[in-house]
């Protein structure tokens, strides 16, 4: 479904992204691994043409989307949800997530996707004619979360979701993770150390400067010393 | 004394809502693309200059507004699809836009003086007459620039808070990443911000022609008093730009009545400066 090749992406001369090849398949669970600032974001963030690569190209669905506008690639289906939420924190949760659904695809099922959406997080149900800004941090990341929901994706790249959240609530998350991974859609997680989702993801990936330097299932992550160490804290 | 007090009450409401017209132009611009636009003063007299155009061809007021506002609107657009939008990729293009709206200014102001001449235009009142009641008298003139004001001030604020493209313009100004994520179409967003931007401050020109006249460089004055206005509401703020408009527009008409017109600017900037000194934010300091 996603497909990338030998991307490289700068920050001015700055090189971010050195030669990552990547790829996903439709329905897959896939988890993007390794410390901060190794440009695990960065990545994410060229795939959904918030960032523009030097080199490299990206395949969505078999198309070419690397020098596609995020606007035509959220309207493909494919959505980002940053780990610094961006949520449009003086309106109402539920205009953020109206918001949310404003392609025209996915305007067509606002309706059932804002019942389900809200249904996945009652939290927010309870909150939506309260302003963005008067969240909790927690709520926030759900919100950034439910609206990314909204875009009715087939494809969600999500960016550490459950950054500075509770050990509770970032298990509700990866609950809710794992929910809309089981109804069909693709996601691609990013997150700092393996989460609880390592058990279900059908691959997993490893980011160290800028390099991919691991690719496999869980098991083979356990296989290596370094990666043990590093993410397992084992 | 009471009912000079209510005529210039009167009168600085009036005012009031011309300017909150205007300043809340300048803050649609500033607040959703950071962009302080110096040529919004040149709008403001494209729309006099329109006014008197249309009207010399003897057709009267209302073909004005037909044809002057879809004009304006275009304006606005093109302004953004042919000088801000090849800046936008840019990592500095704030400050580049800043400077060509600059060259804008100036180009349109000697382009309305190239084809006007350099005189004052007047134009006659839209309404004469006026109403009386009991002491106090009420012209047309002032009651209909309040009414147009307040009819297209409201339909402003429900396109924002009602319509799809109102709330992604609210959206780019309080997140542009954010709304490009959640695939609002930036590019038309900043194209109506402009052209709506440009329609506000020409459809003051057009209301204010018959009381100030209509001149190549007036465009200023009004840049400055929008200036002041959007600063003291908080820039990029609507809500902000609204409550200044008329709390400087009574200013202005209780200064000119009692102390003297060479006064309004001085006791707008010392309204100003004071209220920054207190809150620099400004009365509301964020977008709303």
């Amino acid at each position: 479904m996603l497909k990338v090749n030998n991307l490289e992406t700068y920050y001015g001369e700055l090189k971010i992204l050195k030669n990552v090849s990547f790829s996903i398949d439709e329905g897959q669970l896939v988890l993007l691994l390794g410390p901060n600032g190794h440009g695990k974001s960065t990545f994410l963030k060229t795939i959904c043409g918030l960032v523009k690569p030097r080199k490299g190209s990206v395949f969505f669905d078999d198309l070419d989307i690397t020098k596609k506008s995020v606007l035509k690639i959220v309207e493909m289906g494919l959505t980002y949800i940053p780990e610094d939420r961006h949520l449009f924190t003086e309106m109402s949760v539920r205009k953020n997530m109206l918001l949310g659904a404003y392609s025209k695809k996915a305007r067509k099922r606002e309706k059932e996707n804002l019942e389900y959406v809200f249904e996945l997080f009652p939290r927010l149900k309870e909150r939506e004619n309260q302003f963005a800004s008067t969240l909790s941090g927690g709520e926030a990341r759900m919100l950034a979360i439910a609206r990314g929901l909204m875009s009715d994706a087939k494809f969600l790249a999500i960016d550490e979701p459950t950054l500075g959240l509770s050990p509770s609530l970032r298990m509700s998350v990866y609950d809710i993770i794992r929910k809309v991974s089981k109804l069909g859609k693709t996601v691609l997680l990013v997150d700092q150390s393996i989460p609880d989702l390592a058990d279900m993801a059908d691959k997993i990936y490893f980011m160290e400067e800028g390099h991919v330097t691991h690719v496999g299932k869980k098991e083979d992550a356990l296989k290596d010393d370094k990666l043990r160490e590093i993410f397992l804290g084992m | 004394m009471l009912i000079e007090l209510i005529d210039v009450l009167i009168s600085g409401i009036t005012n009031g809502s011309v300017y909150a017209l205007m300043a809340i132009g300048m803050a649609l611009v500033y607040g959703v693309t950071k962009v302080f636009n110096f040529a919004y003063g040149s709008f403001y007299s494209m729309g006099g200059y329109l006014a008197f155009t249309v009207f010399g061809l003897k057709f009267g007021y209302f073909p004005v507004l037909i044809i002057a506002v879809p004009l304006l609107f275009l304006a606005g657009f093109a302004t953004e699809v042919i000088l801000i939008k090849p800046l936008r990729h840019r990592a500095d293009w704030e400050m580049a836009a800043v400077m060509v709206t600059l060259g804008l200014a100036m180009f349109l102001d000697n382009t309305f003086q190239a084809i006007y001449g350099p005189f004052t235009k007047s134009l006659p009142a839209l309404f004469t007459g006026g109403m009386e009641l009991g002491p106090i008298w009420i012209g047309n003139q002032n009651m209909a620039m309040f009414v147009i004001s307040i009819v297209v001030l409201t339909s402003f604020m429900l396109f924002l808070s009602k319509t799809r493209l109102g709330m992604a313009v609210e959206a780019v100004a309080q997140d542009m990443d954010g709304a490009q994520i959640v695939g609002i179409p930036i590019n038309v967003v900043f194209g109506v911000t402009f052209a709506v931007s440009a329609l506000l401050a020409g459809l003051g020109g057009i209301l204010l022609a018959p009381k100030y006249f209509v001149s190549p460089f007036g465009g200023w004055d009004i840049l400055v008093k929008a200036w002041v206005i959007t600063a003291l509401g908080g820039m990029g703020s609507i809500r902000g730009s609204l409550y200044a408009a008329f709390i400087l527009g009574i200013i202005e008409a209780m200064v000119g009545y009692w102390i003297g017109f060479t006064w309004i600017l001085f006791a707008w900037f010392a309204v100003l400066l004071t209220t920054l000194i207190i809150r620099p934010q400004g009365l509301f300091g964020t977008w709303g």
